[in-house]
């Protein structure tokens, strides 16, 4: 699996996966969440000062997902079948990650579970459908 | 840019196809159809003074392309750069090299490109790992046909088009490309609904026949781009570029699901199906002063059913949910009221890696020319080709015509 690059401003998020948590940032000035991380607000233009780190409790709606059943690489040509998507998380970001379950199982809108869970040599976010 | 519609011109064009039983590199292929451009617009490479291709080739992948390209022509370019709006650059080399010659940056410029296709790169591991986040989409393993799924699954959700409506426009496609001599799927024959549904699953939905192959062999286009006074002299078929437009929206899908905000109207956000085609094509209608109903044919990004679909509604020639049924009557096919996509598109045509974006070019070239090398379209006059890259996130467009004033 391709090791994630190291990048300064994301280590909150790594350290985070780290510990079993989904990070995300907060725009003090105005309120909106942040992902992926950044040393400024996208929105507002407030600067790094005025961004908090915050968890994530873990609970979205999935936006969109695809079931691949061709693997980009033979990394991943054992997975497959495997679902990865997006789903947008309870405090207002999106997050992309795999997805438990595969097409036919799933519905845009459906309630999930975000955990990170570790797959060899690096932690991962997966989405559980949670009803 | 009103002002600089009609005032410069393609004065002469090239392409070259590689066998694929025979090793025919990407910069060889760009050579021949360099050549061929040249001699098309009766001028020796010591005429061009800018050279402007679009990113660096998948499959000769070294940093700084463009001056490896004029170093092996032996071009000593006063204005050159590599476009790199991902694919959408090789379509918006038509507005670099307009602005180019219309501002005296340069005389004749040439606009290059090439991919080596299966032969020369990994496409299916080497496009993902451009155009994912490597931080938080890469290690995950996705394809460009998963993340093209993600949108195609909004897509039908929003708007209800179905399997069977995205299976159609696939074999609207293919209606073209089995009769184009250079397309991936030439010999494949007429393809049905029912083979594209049964079909396997690559990334769900999209199944094999709704994705576009990746070509077996490279493809080159160039083409010679010069003031309209000047192309008059030089051919006797200018092509009088008449409109450009652009616009990049995000990188990564992770950034186009975090807008919140867009001064070019792309519905309400965050959507996947909504693209930068609508500001592209605005722009360059705009300019050209005309209307998609003035267009004798289309070209646009067309690897998946529901991207033809969706960029045919961006780009203006549909309602926004109404391409689907649009193409399912035939509109698009040979014979009908649009002809779209006359090569085949990516669906039929295929993906070379990059030089995909330059086949939709030059197709729409060779159509004005008269010189299709598939069906031919009967005495078109002007037409629209729209080019995008990235997960649907950079697009350009142009519009280009046999008369100056159209």
């Amino acid at each position: 699996m391709p090791p994630i690059p190291r990048v300064d401003e994301i280590e909150p998020f790594r350290e985070g996966l780290a510990a079993g948590e989904i990070r995300y940032q907060q725009c003090l000035a105005c309120g909106r969440a942040i992902f992926y991380p950044r040393t400024f607000c996208p929105y507002c233009m407030a600067r790094e000062d005025q961004l908090a780190w915050r968890t994530s409790v873990g609970a979205g709606v999935l936006y969109t997902y695809s079931t691949i059943h061709l693997a980009p690489s033979d990394a991943f040509a054992d997975r497959v079948p495997y679902t990865l998507g997006y789903a947008e998380m309870e405090e207002g970001f999106y997050l992309f990650g795999e997805i438990e379950g595969l097409e036919d199982e799933l519905r845009i809108g459906q309630p999930v579970s975000a955990t990170v869970v570790d797959r060899g040599d690096q932690p991962l976010i997966l989405f559980t459908p949670a009803g | 840019m009103r002002e600089l519609r009609g005032r410069a011109a393609v004065a002469g064009f090239g392409d070259a196809y590689a066998d694929p039983t025979a090793a025919a590199t990407p910069i060889a292929l760009a050579t021949s159809a360099s050549l061929q451009a040249l001699d098309d617009a009766g001028l020796h490479r010591d005429d061009v003074d800018g050279l402007l291709t679009g990113r660096t080739p998948f499959g000769d992948y070294r940093p700084q392309w463009n001056n490896i390209f004029a170093a092996h022509l032996k071009i000593m370019p006063r204005h050159s750069s590599e476009i790199t709006a991902h694919g959408a650059g090789v379509n918006a080399l038509f507005k670099h090299a307009l602005i180019a010659v219309v501002t005296g940056a340069a005389n004749t410029v040439l606009c290059v490109q090439t991919d080596g296709g299966l032969a020369y790169t990994d496409l299916k591991a080497d496009i993902p790992n451009v155009d994912a986040d490597p931080r938080f989409e890469l290690p995950y393993g996705p394809t460009m046909a998963s993340f093209y799924a993600m949108s195609a699954r909004r897509y039908m959700h929003e708007y209800g088009v179905t399997d069977e409506q995205l299976a159609r426009t696939a074999v609207s496609h293919q209606e073209w490309g089995r009769h184009h001599p250079e397309a991936e799927r030439y010999s494949k024959g007429r393809l049905t609904v029912e083979d594209v549904l049964e079909s396997r699953m690559i990334a769900a939905p999209l199944r094999r026949f709704m994705c576009a192959p990746w070509r077996k062999a490279g493809t080159a286009g160039a083409f010679v781009v010069t003031t309209a006074e000047r192309a008059k002299t030089l051919q006797s078929k200018p092509l009088y570029i008449l409109g450009v437009g652009e616009m990049s929206t995000n990188e990564y899908v992770i950034d186009r699901l975090s807008l919140r905000g867009s001064h070019p109207f792309l519905g309400e956000l965050p959507n996947l199906t909504t693209t930068g085609a609508t500001d592209a094509a605005r722009q360059a209608f705009e300019m050209a002063g005309l209307r998609p109903d003035d267009m004798d044919l289309v070209q646009t990004g067309s690897n998946f059913p529901h991207i033809s679909q969706m960029m045919l509604e961006d780009c203006g020639f549909c309602a926004k949910g109404d391409a689907a049924a649009f193409l399912a009557e035939g509109h698009g096919d040979p014979g009908g009221k649009l002809p779209y996509n006359t090569n085949g598109g990516y669906l039929s045509f295929g993906q070379t890696g990059i030089s995909c974006v330059m086949d939709s070019s030059i197709e729409l070239i060779r159509q004005l020319r008269g010189e299709a090398l598939g069906l031919q379209i009967d005495d078109p006059h002007v037409g629209f080709v729209h080019g995008m890259g990235g997960p649907s996130s950079c697009h350009a467009a142009a519009i280009l015509s046999t008369e100056p004033d159209c």
